[in-house]
C-alpha cells in the first residue's frame, strides 16, 4: 500500500516535471506559427555590452512610450504596450498601459522609469539571442558593426499573440544573421 | 567505529584467544558484533562516487547542451532538450521500485534528477530565445525538485534544495524587495530533516543538513526580512545565533568535529563575531531604534508576517535560552547577556553619551567571556576553550588598537605580549595534561 502511494506520487512529480518545459514549448510554438510578425528595429548599443557569453544582448530603437494611466510605484512593474506597424512597415510602440488591452496586439513589458508622467521607458521580454558558441564571437561583431548611430540596419522578427512575444530571428544587413555570417566565412 | 578501527580489533582477537585472555566462544561473539555493526553502515566511498559522479554527469550534460546547436532543427532541439529529465525519471521509476533503500543509488539518482530539471528548463528557454527572470526560472526549478527530497530520501537533493532556496530568496529580495516566501520554503525540508534526526542524530545526513540548515538562516534573517529599525539586522542576528546555541547544545552531544554539531559551533562564531562589531564605537552611531519607512511599501499580509518574524526571532532565542540555561548555565547565560544589552543600546544610542556607555559595556562583556572562557580552559584542561578565550580578547586587542592612534611602538608592543600569551598559556597546558597523564 505504501509503495502504491510513492509509485503515485512519484508518478505525478514525473508529469509535473514534463508539463512546465512543455507548457514553455506550446506557448512559444503557438506565437511563433499563429502570431502577427512585427519588424522591431535594434538600438546603437555599446560595443563591450553586446555580447555576453553566448548571446547576443538586444536593445532596441523604441524603449519608452507614452503612458495611459499613472501610478506612483512605477519600477519593475508589469505593463503592456501596444504594437502597430509604422510607415516603413516596422514594428512602433503607441501606448503603455497597466491593463490588459482588449484588441489589437500587445506584448507584456517591464516598467523602468518614468519622464514627466506621462512618458513610461520599458524593457521588452525578448532582449536576448541565442547562438552556438562557435559563430557568437564574429556574430558579435557583425552585429556591432551594423548597429553604430546612423548606419543601422538591422532589426529583430518577433511573433505576438495575446501578449507573449517570442523572436524569430535576428536580421543584420538585410538578411538574417546565420546567412550573414555564412556569407562572410565563404 | 571507523573500519580502519573494526579490522584492527578482528585482527588482534587470536592473538588475545593465544594469550588466554578470551576465550573461543567471546573472540566470535565480538567478531561477529563487529562484522554485523559494520554491516549496517553504507559505505561512505561508494555514496561519496555516486553522488559526485552523478553531478559531474548533470553538469556535463549541460555544458555539452549549453554549446547550443542552432543548426538543429526546434523539434530536435527540443528532443535533446527534454533527454537528461527522461533519463533521470526512467532510472528514477527503477530505483523507487527496485533500490529505495540503497543509499549509493537514491543520493545518486537524486542529485542526476534535480539538476536535469534545471538543465531542461533552461534549454527550452535558450531554444524560445526566452530571457525570463532569474528568480522565476529558480522559482520552477526548486518547486519541480523539491518532492525528490522525500520520493529518493536523499541528503544531496535536500542541500541542493536549500541552496536553490537560498539563492532565490537572495534574487527575489534584489528584485522586488521581500522574498519572506523563503520560511514556507524552507519549512518543507523541516520534517525531513526531523526524520533523519530521530533516525541517527550522529549520521552524516543530520550534519551535512544542519550545517547547509544553518548557513541558509542565516542568509535568511539577512535577506528576507525587511529592517524594522536599523538596529533589527542585529538583534534578529543575535537571536537567531543564540537559538542555533542553545538548541544546538540541548540536542546535540558535543563531538569532535565542527561539522557534527554544525548549529552550536556556527552560533558560537556568529555570536562572537557579532559582539565584536558592537564593540565598535561606530556601529552604535549608524544603528538605532529609531523605526524606518521601508515596510511602508509592502502588502498588508507581507508586512504582518515581517513583523511576525522579526518579534518571533528574539521571543524564541529568549524560549530557548531560558530552557536551556535551566539545564546547564555554562555557556547558555553568558551570551544570552547580550541579547537585552544589544536591545537596550539601541533604544538609547541616538544620545553621544549613552553610545560611549553602551560601547564601553560591550567591550567589557566580550573580554569578560574571553576571560571567562580562558578560566574554563585552565580549569578542565581544555585547548579548545583555552584558545577560544584567548581568540575573543586577541581580537578585542587588535582591532581597538587599530581603532585609536598609538604609536607603532605600542602597538608592536601588544602584538607581541598576545603572541607569548598564547604561546605560554598553550605550553602551560600542555605540560599539566602531560603531568595529569603521567599521574
Amino acid at each position: 500500500m505504501r509503495n502504491k502511494i510513492i509509485l503515485i506520487i512519484f508518478i505525478l512529480v514525473v508529469l509535473a516535471q514534463l508539463y512546465i518545459p512543455a507548457s514553455i514549448i506550446i506557448g512559444s510554438e503557438s506565437t511563433l506559427n499563429k502570431g502577427s510578425k512585427y519588424l522591431f528595429r535594434t538600438a546603437p548599443i555599446d560595443p563591450n555590452d553586446a555580447f555576453r557569453g553566448k548571446y547576443v544582448q538586444l536593445s532596441f530603437e523604441q524603449s519608452s512610450v507614452k503612458q495611459s494611466n499613472k501610478r506612483n510605484e512605477i519600477a519593475n512593474l508589469t505593463a503592456y504596450v501596444e504594437i502597430t506597424n509604422d510607415s516603413a512597415g516596422f514594428a512602433k510602440a503607441t501606448k503603455l498601459s497597466f491593463n490588459k488591452p482588449s484588441k489589437g496586439d500587445f506584448v507584456a513589458v517591464k516598467t523602468r522609469f518614468s519622464f514627466n508622467d506621462t512618458i513610461m521607458s520599458f524593457e521588452y521580454p525578448f532582449n536576448r539571442f541565442y547562438l552556438e558558441e562557435s559563430i557568437a564571437e564574429k556574430a558579435e561583431e557583425l552585429y556591432r558593426k551594423n548597429n553604430i548611430r546612423g548606419k543601422q540596419n538591422s532589426y529583430a522578427v518577433v511573433r505576438i499573440k495575446n501578449g507573449t512575444a517570442v523572436i524569430e530571428d535576428l536580421y543584420i544587413g538585410g538578411r538574417p544573421i546565420k546567412e550573414s555570417l555564412k556569407q562572410r566565412r565563404d | 567505529m571507523g573500519q580502519k578501527n573494526i579490522k584492527y580489533i578482528i585482527k588482534e582477537l587470536p592473538l588475545l584467544v593465544e594469550k588466554g585472555m578470551l576465550t573461543d566462544q567471546q573472540s566470535k561473539t565480538i567478531s561477529d558484533y563487529y562484522v554485523k555493526q559494520n554491516e549496517k553502515k553504507p559505505n561512505t566511498m561508494v555514496v561519496a562516487f555516486s553522488i559526485i559522479g552523478s553531478t559531474l554527469l548533470a553538469a556535463g550534460i549541460i555544458l555539452l547542451l549549453a554549446h547550443n546547436w542552432s543548426n538543429l532543427p526546434r523539434i530536435t532541439r527540443i528532443c535533446i532538450s527534454y533527454l537528461p529529465l527522461v533519463i533521470s525519471q526512467v532510472l528514477g521509476f527503477w530505483v523507487i521500485l527496485k533500490k529505495r533503500d540503497s543509499i549509493a543509488w537514491t543520493e545518486g539518482i537524486g542529485a542526476f534528477g534535480f539538476l536535469a530539471i534545471g538543465a531542461t528548463l533552461s534549454l527550452v528557454s535558450q531554444t524560445y530565445h526566452i530571457q525570463g527572470s532569474f528568480r522565476s526560472f529558480m522559482l520552477n526549478w526548486l518547486l519541480l525538485g523539491f518532492p525528490l527530497v522525500y520520493l529518493y530520501r536523499s541528503t544531496t537533493v535536500t542541500v541542493f534544495y536549500i541552496t536553490s532556496v537560498t539563492t532565490w530568496a537572495i534574487a527575489e529580495n534584489i528584485a522586488v524587495h521581500s522574498s519572506l516566501g523563503y520560511w514556507p520554503l524552507m519549512a518543507l525540508v523541516l520534517p525531513f530533516y526531523i526524520m533523519k534526526y530521530k533516525k541517527d542524530k550522529q549520521g552524516q545526513p543530520v550534519a551535512v543538513i544542519g550545517l547547509f540548515l544553518a548557513i541558509s538562516l542565516i542568509f535568511g534573517v539577512f535577506w528576507t526580512l525587511i529592517d524594522i529599525t536599523e538596529g533589527f539586522k542585529v538583534i534578529s542576528l543575535i537571536s537567531l545565533f543564540l537559538i542555533f546555541l542553545s538548541t544546538g547544545l540541548s540536542y546535540f552531544r558535543e563531538e569532535e568535529y565542527f561539522w557534527k554539531v554544525p548549529f552550536f559551533r556556527v552560533g558560537l562564531l556568529g555570536l562572537s563575531v557579532v559582539y565584536i562589531f558592537l564593540s565598535y564605537h561606530l556601529s552604535w552611531k549608524n544603528l538605532s531604534f529609531v523605526p524606518t519607512t521601508k515596510l511602508q511599501g509592502g502588502s498588508f499580509i507581507l508586512n504582518v508576517a515581517n513583523y511576525g518574524i522579526s518579534i518571533l526571532l528574539p521571543l524564541g532565542a529568549i524560549i530557548f535560552a531560558v530552557i536551556q540555561g535551566k539545564k546547564e548555565k555554562w555557556p547558555v547565560a553568558l551570551y544570552a547577556i547580550g541579547l537585552p544589552l544589544a536591545l537596550f543600546g539601541f533604544l538609547v544610542s541616538k544620545n553621544d553619551f549613552a553610545s560611549a556607555i553602551i560601547t564601553f559595556a560591550f567591550n567589557a562583556y566580550v573580554l569578560c567571556f574571553g576571560l571567562l572562557y580562558l578560566r574554563q580552559g585552565l580549569k578542565n584542561n581544555s585547548g579548545k576553550a583555552l584558545n577560544y578565550g584567548l581568540f575573543m580578547i586577541a581580537a578585542l586587542a587588535i582591532i581597538r588598537f587599530f581603532d585609536s592612534d598609538l604609536t607603532f611602538i605600542t602597538r608592536g608592543l601588544i602584538f607581541i605580549i598576545l603572541g607569548a600569551g598564547f604561546l605560554g598559556a598553550n605550553i602551560y597546558l600542555a605540560k599539566r595534561k602531560a603531568a595529569i597523564n603521567e599521574k
